[in-house]
């Protein structure tokens, strides 16, 4: 018998970056919540590189902040560099990326989560989950509970899974290898074995972390200074600008070279990763350095940024350089590096595998298709990176309590969010290594801008119950002020006169003939809005949020209007549901791949459908016509029992 | 897909018909009509007219008139598709038929895809639900065809050379990827410029495969003809007679046909596309029976089979094989070196392969018009099956050739603009996914794995 028996509405295992937002979505919509983890100290680690955001993550955290989530928030407390990337580029690609401070970062989140109410934290490792079977069926179940190592039991209706790089981990440089999770904490050696017993199926990733090492043993005269932005744009919407505008830390560029690929081939034997030691499939986009050095023999050399650990704390990041080579390699591949000649490691690089699920098990809300009530998010899911599963475990948390509350689930789709591009491959497409965001991924990315994350999620936010009246005000508020500074613009006629002329060549812009609009000006490449303030006497004072909206909206107006075509077509496939109970090997003439893909993944819609890969086009139109006659039949089936409307029909 | 867009198709079955339809189905299906027919006088458009009216007039494209037509205009809801439906009576020939379906396109209608009148027919509740599997059915069964055709019958040069274009565009669209997505260790200064180079490449490639599919040279129009038959029993020669022109090396040397023969030919009055599959096994090491195994290989896809026999050699088991292979085929039986003293009956030739036998010399030229009239016989009859897809698949290809010309012009126009490089992407990825319709593949995951492949990715 178990000695402590306790009941909450939600149960979170893990408090990483993915624990922390499920906890806090549930606790904060008012659901009595525990969240597991195997170290209090450790919440919100940030256990590989010392930022948040970057391309396309950036973007991630700005849809999360608007949807109501804290990551945003916390990194703007929490930064000591802050930098928006592809500034040059269109605005469809800037994406902010900020050098947090580690301690802080984690010390502020903890902050936060233990000053929730209806948020119990506690330091335990989970060991099972408990299941019931549902109805008379033989597979689907039904999430009881939890059951610690230590015995306990906690009652629960949902469980939110977010283990994160702990199951089953191992951490490996070299010959060495020790069963932990990163930096020597404990992993979780027996919920793996409790999820298969429940059918769940597992795969083994990797991935891996260079060395950190002293600040003090590195010559930053031989590395190119790499500073913040000048103006600093913060991640959140709801934090004020100015109040963040602070002195801020470097980091370092360098290079290695060819004396330092000399060293790792020649020790490629010793590489766990090639000598076959690591079974785990890793990620493509963050090779090891060895990985780099054998797939692109004919690169010279790779860039490394030295990167602060924090403020309060000599550790530097070795960005570009993760590895599993032996300690003594790892020493001397370092000190071939211009300004490391002398460097001190503190912490070896090491690669580290672990237990994550075959995402295709999930339904678009994260609830495990077999499991009722059982809902996963993060690392655990097969992704990779903080922001990644920052915004898997929101959306668990809000879709694990939307299930408590009998709602239907958020579930946000391609043309809505990068969130949405991300859950979408990971539940409809084969997963073989961590996923990472990127921009390429998003097929509607001009209209999926950083910049207006909130225009396309506060309202949904503000829905679930995370985004404040206030906030939601402003919003709609910015909305309006966008439409009408638009049509002002293209209401306003400038006449042919000196002054204008005088300001069209003084930017190399073409002379007026005849009178045009200033939407018009500000479409042309060399102007934009801020510009033409000289000879747009009228204009009205706005804030800069909405300033840039409307230089977005019409610079870029025709390739805007493309996508939002796609966006109309792609929708009318999304609205197209698939009963989630239908056995597609009753659907006449389907291919048998088709068949067999479909009865896998069980799409929520044609959309969805029309993306698993061997589902052709023809297979498409065969379900659409399925369906038209299914809804005819029942339809049919209905009119059967006869009632007065129908009569009249 | 399952767009409710505009679509077109021709509506007659190609060949031997005497007028071609080509029916437009959807919202835009009056205004396109305005844009492509003209009629007499400058009256009035079109889309004024009343509901199941017809009209004559000239379908145009630009200042030139194609055709004369006749057109038959119905409204939503009283037409097959329950859409606004216009249909456009031309005097026929597939020329004729197919320019104007691409006026057609043109003017803003989208290609149907196979069985999508149908299918939206059905959708928009004409056909009874009780025909709902048969729909399934032609949609299923026609897609394949479709896919078959378009795929198979696409020439191996074409195909090599999309290929060859498509991987050039990927390239350049991971270089672009990897650069915004890891922009502190790709750069993209002055990639414009380059880009810019490159594609002037992609562009004249492009332009030549246009060109090309305007001759209908993208796949072979025309019923694929196969001859079969052991070495130097005169296939070669055969070709020769046919074609009119020395083309084949033929010698008395077993195996002197090295190149896959591909020709197309009028031989009483039927297209024909004939391929002479004596190359297809290579020169020196060969087994005779691997030869003709690969021939028939080839022959499985043929809509017709030209058997030819040495008269003057005896029947080996190779030729036992090829009777029993075409004895439940659409073949021809050709005895040829009649001017040679036989060895070999024509009864039991005819007996063994289900197929009457005609006497020739390729030689001599003897019998070759019997061999027309044979053909021409079986063509009207309806014996032979005539790929009316490969038409179409001509029209689909043109246009995608177009379209992906026209989405690199703009790739270009964003370069002039200096739109900065993230817009290349949009036009550049639209070109990749047309071309890949043509070749028959999907797009997939191919950009990030080529983004890992070719780049090297930061962390």
């Amino acid at each position: 018998m178990p000695y402590i028996e306790e009941t909450y509405d939600i149960v979170v295992v893990g408090a990483g970056h993915a624990g922390c937002e499920a906890a806090l979505a549930a606790a904060r919509l008012g659901f009595e919540t525990i969240m597991f983890t195997v170290s209090v100290d450790s919440i919100a680690l940030m256990p590989c590189n010392p930022n948040i955001g970057g391309s396309s993550k950036g973007h991630l955290v700005r849809e999360l902040d608007a949807l109501g989530g804290e990551m945003g928030k916390n990194i703007d407390k929490t930064f000591i560099q802050s930098k928006m990337l592809n500034e040059s580029k269109g605005p469809a690609v800037h994406s902010l990326r900020a050098q947090a401070d580690k301690q802080a970062y984690t010390a502020s989140m903890r902050h936060v989560l233990e000053n929730t109410d209806h948020l119990t934290i506690r330091q335990a490792e989970v060991s099972e989950i408990l299941t019931v079977a549902v109805g008379d069926g033989q597979k689907r179940k039904k999430i009881a509970g939890v059951k610690t190592h230590s015995g306990a039991v906690y009652h629960c209706r949902a469980v939110i899974l977010a283990t994160g790089v702990y199951l089953c981990a191992r951490c490996v440089y070299g010959e060495v290898s020790t069963p932990t999770g990163p930096n020597g904490l404990q992993a979780s050696g027996y919920l793996s074995d409790s999820l298969r017993a429940n059918g769940i199926e597992l795969y083994r990733f990797k991935t891996g972390t260079p060395a950190r090492v002293d600040r003090r043993s590195i010559d930053f005269s031989k590395m190119e200074e790499q500073p913040g932005d000048r103006r600093i744009v913060p991640f959140s919407f709801s934090t004020d600008p100015d109040s963040i505008q602070k002195e801020q830390v470097s980091c370092w560029l360098t290079y290695t070279n060819k004396k330092t690929h000399e060293i790792i081939r020649a020790n490629l034997d010793r590489s766990p990763l090639f000598c076959g030691a690591i079974e785990g499939t890793g990620p493509r986009y963050c090779p090891s350095i060895e990985d780099k050095v054998v797939k692109f023999p004919d690169k010279e050399r790779h860039q490394i940024f030295v990167e602060p650990e924090g403020n309060y704390t000599n550790e530097m990041y070795l960005s570009g350089m993760s590895s599993s080579l032996p300690e003594d390699v790892q020493f001397a591949m370092y000190r071939t590096v211009p300004g490391l000649e002398h460097v001190k490691i503190v912490r070896n690089a090491y690669a580290i595998e672990y237990d994550c699920i075959n995402p295709r098990q999930l339904n678009a809300s994260l609830e495990f298709k077999e499991i009722e009530g059982l809902f996963s998010g993060g690392q655990f899911n097969g992704s990779s990176g903080y922001e990644e599963a920052a915004v898997q475990g929101f959306m668990a948390g809000v879709n694990a309590v939307r299930k408590l509350q009998g709602k239907d689930p958020v579930i946000l789709d391609r043309s809505q969010a990068y969130i949405g591009v991300l859950i979408d491959d990971l539940v409809t497409k084969e997963n073989h290594e961590p996923y990472r965001m990127m921009t390429s991924r998003a097929e509607y990315r001009l209209l999926l801008r950083q910049d207006n994350a909130d225009l396309r999620l506060r309202e949904i936010g503000y829905e679930i119950g995370l985004v404040t009246e206030e906030q939601y005000q402003y919003v709609l508020w910015k909305e309006q002020a966008i439409e009408q500074e638009i049509k002002r613009l293209e209401s306003t006629t400038i006449g042919v006169n000196e002054e204008v002329q005088k300001f069209l060549e003084m930017h190399e812009s073409t002379l007026l003939k005849s009178g045009i609009t200033l939407a018009e000006l500000v479409r042309r490449p060399e102007l934009d809005y801020e510009m033409l303030a000289e000879i747009d006497g009228g204009r009205p004072k706005l804030p800069f949020d909405i300033i840039e909206q409307v230089n977005i909206n019409l610079k870029y107006e025709g390739y805007i209007k493309r996508q939002k075509k796609q966006v109309e077509q792609f929708k009318k496939l999304e609205r197209k549901k698939l009963p989630h109970d239908l056995d597609y090997t009753l659907v006449k003439s389907l291919r048998r791949e088709a068949v067999q893909k479909l009865n896998l993944f069980k799409p929520l819609n044609i959309g969805q459908a029309s993306r698993i890969s061997g589902v052709s086009p023809a297979d498409i139109s065969v379900l659409l016509i399925y369906l038209e006659q299914r809804a005819a039949a029942l339809k049919h089936g209905t009119a059967e029992k006869p009632s007065e409307e129908e009569h009249h029909v | 897909m399952v767009n409710m867009d505009t679509i077109a198709a021709i509506a007659t079955a190609n060949g031997s018909s005497g007028v071609g339809i080509i029916r437009i189905s959807g919202e835009e299906a009056f205004p396109i009509a305005d844009r492509v027919v003209r009629l007499p006088g400058g009256k009035n458009r079109l889309s004024d007219a009343k509901s199941h009216t017809i009209h004559y007039g000239f379908v145009c494209e630009g200042e030139e008139s194609i055709d004369e037509a006749l057109i038959l205009l119905m409204r939503a809801p009283r037409s097959f598709t329950a859409e606004d439906t216009v249909e456009l009576q031309c005097h026929g020939g597939m020329l004729v038929t197919r320019r104007v379906l691409e006026a057609v396109l043109r003017a803003g209608a989208r290609l149907a895809e196979p069985g999508e009148f149908t299918k939206r027919a059905f959708l928009n509740g004409r056909i009874d639900l009780s025909q709902a599997e048969a729909v399934i059915d032609v949609i299923q069964a026609k897609n394949d065809y479709a896919l078959r055709s378009s795929v198979m019958q696409l020439r191996g040069k074409v195909s090599e050379k999309i290929k060859e274009i498509r991987a050039k565009i990927l390239l350049e669209l991971a270089f672009i990827e990897s650069a915004l997505d890891d922009p502190e260790h790709i750069s993209l200064d002055g990639y414009g410029e380059k880009l810019a180079e490159e594609l002037i490449w992609v562009e004249r490639e492009l332009s030549a495969l246009i060109r090309s599919a305007g001759n209908g040279r993208v796949v072979s129009e025309g019923i694929r003809t196969v001859i079969l038959g052991k070495p130097n029993v005169g296939k070669s020669s055969l070709m020769n007679v046919l074609v009119g022109e020395e083309r084949a090396i033929v010698t008395d040397v077993a195996g002197t046909t090295r190149d896959i023969l591909e020709e197309h030919i009028l031989l009483g009055g039927v297209s024909l596309n004939v391929m002479d599959t004596a190359g297809i096994r290579s020169t020196e090491d060969v087994v005779e029976k691997i030869g003709v195994s690969r021939a028939m290989e080839v022959a499985k896809e043929a809509d017709l089979i030209i058997y030819v026999v040495d008269s003057s050699r005896p029947l080996d088991e190779n030729d036992e094989r090829i009777m029993e292979f075409i004895h439940d085929r659409k073949a021809i039986v050709l005895l040829n070196k009649t001017d040679l003293e036989p060895v070999v009956c024509a009864g039991e030739i005819a007996e063994k392969s289900g197929h009457e036998v005609i006497l020739i010399s390729a030689k001599e030229e003897t019998g070759i018009e019997r061999l027309g009239e044979e053909i021409r016989q079986m063509f009207f009859a309806g014996n032979i099956d005539f790929n009316d897809q490969v038409l179409i698949t001509n029209v689909r290809h043109a246009r995608a050739l177009e379209q992906a010309y026209e989405s690199i012009h703009m790739v270009e126009e964003s370069i002039r603009t200096q739109m900065s490089e993230d817009f290349y992407s949009i036009d550049l990825m639209d070109a990749y996914e047309t071309l890949g319709l043509i070749i028959g593949e999907a797009v997939e995951d191919d950009l990030v794995n080529e983004i890992f492949r070719k780049f090297c990715m930061g962390k």
